[in-house]
C-alpha cells in the first residue's frame, strides 16, 4: 500500500496518528483521574473528557485519512462515518461547551454572566444546530454525487459560518471565565480548552492542502492533553 | 483513619484540616465523621455551602444513614441556620453561640469547606476568623473538622491555613509513571509524631479503608 501512497499523505497520516495518540493519553489520564475521584459530579467531568478524547482521537486519524487507509472504501460507508462519528463529536463537543460555561459562572468571582451566556445560550445552539445541518447536508451532497466535493459546499463561506460563529462565542465565553474564575485549577483547564477550541477553527478552516492543515490537529490534542492534566492539581513523589 | 492517626482518632479540642482536590472525598471524611460522632451521641453541626438536599443525597451515596440523627445543619437552604459565606461576622457569632448553648456536650463542627470563604474574602480576614474560631472550639469540648480545595488557593494560603490547624491531612493526586495515583499522607497531628508516609486509599460504602503506599 505504502508505494501508492504519496509522502505528503503519509505525513499528514504520520501526524493524524501522533495527535491521536495525545489524545488516548489525554483519556486514559482523565479516566484515570476519575478512578481515583470518589464524588459523581467530578467523575462525570472526567468521564466526559476521557471520552470527548478518544471521539477526537478517532475522528483525527479517520476524518481526512480514511481515503488513505481504505482507498476502496464504500461510499455509504465513508458518509456514515463522516455523518455519525464527525456529528457526534461536533456535538460532544459543543455539549462540553456549554457545560463548561455554566460551570464558569458559578465559579465567576462575582457569580456574575459577564458575556451575557444564559440569554445567548439558545442562540449558541441555534448556531450549532445550523452548523451540523450544514454540514450533513453537505456530506450527503458530496457521497451521493450531487455536487462533486464536500469543499464546494461546506467551505464557500456561508456555511460554517454557524459553526464559527458558536464556536468564537464559546471560545470568548472560556477566555471571559477562566480570567475571572478565583479557583486556579479550573483557570488552566478553561485557558486550555479555550486554546483547543482555537485548534478547532483553525482546524475547519486551514486550507487541507497546506502544511498548516496538520499544526491545528496537534494544537488541539495538546490542548486537550493539558486540559486533562488540569482536572485535578497533580502532585510529584 | 483511626488508626492511621495514634490509633485513637483526632485528638480532642483540635482543628483538623483535610486538603484534597475537588471531588477525591474529603466530604467524604467530613460525613463519616459527623455520623460517627452522631452515633456516640455527641452533639454535631454540619457548615456547608450546599443545600441539605444535596447534602442528603451525597450522604446516601456513601451507604450512610440519614433517616434516624441528623446533624445540626448551617446551610444556605433547608438548615436550622442559614449559611452565607459573605458575612463571616453571622458565621462566627451563629458557631460561637452553638458552641455555648452545648458546652456540656462533646461537639462535632465540621466545615464544608473553607475555600468558598477564601474566594470572597481577603485571606487575612479568614486567618483572623479561623483563629477565633478555633480559640473558641478549645475552650469546648469540640473537634473542628474542616477542608479546602488544593488547587484552588496559591501555595502561601494553603501553607499560612495549615499553620493555623492542629492536625492536617492531605489527599491528593500524585504521578507515578505513567499512572496516577490518589494518595493519604497525615502531614501533621497534635500530639503524634510527623509522618512521611502515604497511604493508598479508597472510599467505600463501608468506609474509607487505606494501606501503605508501595512505590
Amino acid at each position: 500500500m505504502s508505494s501508492e501512497i504519496p509522502v505528503a499523505e503519509l505525513t499528514d497520516l504520520a501526524v493524524s496518528a501522533i495527535s491521536a495518540v495525545v489524545l488516548f493519553y489525554a483519556a486514559y489520564l482523565s479516566f484515570n483521574v476519575r478512578n481515583g475521584l470518589a464524588v459523581p459530579l467530578y467523575k462525570s467531568r472526567a468521564l466526559w473528557l476521557g471520552t470527548l478524547s478518544i471521539l477526537f482521537g478517532v475522528t483525527f486519524v479517520g476524518f481526512n485519512r480514511i481515503d488513505v487507509l481504505f482507498p476502496s472504501y464504500e461510499e455509504l460507508a465513508r458518509f456514515l462515518f463522516y455523518d455519525v462519528v464527525v456529528l457526534l463529536t461536533f456535538a460532544a463537543l459543543a455539549v462540553w461547551v456549554d457545560r463548561t460555561a455554566g460551570t464558569l459562572i458559578r465559579l465567576d468571582y462575582l457569580r456574575k454572566d459577564i458575556v451575557c451566556w444564559k440569554r445567548a445560550r439558545p442562540l449558541y445552539w441555534l448556531a450549532v444546530a445550523l452548523g451540523l445541518a450544514f454540514y450533513v447536508i453537505g456530506t450527503g451532497y458530496y457521497v451521493f454525487g450531487i455536487v462533486d466535493s464536500i469543499t464546494t459546499f461546506s467551505t464557500n463561506g456561508v456555511t460554517i459560518v454557524p459553526i464559527l460563529v458558536a464556536l468564537t462565542y464559546a471560545f470568548a465565553v472560556l477566555v471571559v471565565g477562566s480570567i475571572r474564575t478565583r479557583d486556579l485549577t479550573f483557570r488552566n483547564h478553561a485557558k486550555w480548552f479555550a486554546i483547543a477550541v482555537v485548534g478547532f477553527v483553525l482546524f475547519i478552516v486551514a486550507p487541507s492542502t497546506q502544511i498548516v492543515d496538520v499544526l491545528p490537529e496537534i494544537l488541539f490534542a495538546y490542548s486537550f492533553y493539558r486540559m486533562a492534566r488540569s482536572l485535578v492539581p497533580i502532585n510529584k513523589l | 483513619m483511626d488508626k492511621l492517626i495514634r490509633n485513637e482518632g483526632y485528638p480532642d479540642r483540635s482543628a483538623i484540616l483535610v486538603i484534597g482536590p475537588p471531588g477525591i472525598g474529603k466530604e467524604a471524611l467530613g460525613y463519616r465523621f459527623a455520623f460517627s460522632g452522631l452515633g456516640r451521641g455527641d452533639f454535631c453541626v454540619y457548615a456547608t455551602t450546599l443545600t441539605v438536599r444535596d447534602v442528603l443525597d451525597d450522604i446516601k451515596a456513601f451507604g450512610l444513614d440519614a433517616s434516624e440523627k441528623v446533624p445540626l445543619w448551617f446551610a444556605p437552604e433547608g438548615g436550622q441556620l442559614k449559611y452565607d459565606i459573605n458575612d463571616l461576622s453571622s458565621i462566627s457569632f451563629n458557631l460561637k453561640e452553638i458552641l455555648k448553648k452545648n458546652a456540656d456536650r462533646r461537639i462535632r463542627l465540621v466545615v464544608d469547606s473553607f475555600s468558598p470563604f477564601l474566594m470572597l474574602n481577603p485571606p487575612e480576614t479568614v486567618y483572623k476568623f479561623l483563629a477565633q474560631l478555633i480559640l473558641e472550639v478549645k475552650r469546648y469540648d469540640a473537634v473542628l473538622f474542616g477542608t479546602i480545595e488544593e488547587g484552588m488557593h496559591s501555595p502561601q494560603v494553603i501553607a499560612a491555613m495549615q499553620q493555623l490547624f492542629d492536625g492536617v491531612i492531605e489527599l491528593r493526586f500524585f504521578e507515578d509513571g505513567l499512572r496516577l495515583v490518589p494518595l493519604l499522607r497525615v502531614k501533621k497531628m497534635r500530639g503524634a509524631p510527623p509522618e512521611a508516609g502515604y497511604y493508598n486509599f479508597s472510599i467505600t460504602r463501608n468506609g474509607m479503608e487505606a494501606s501503605a503506599y508501595v512505590k
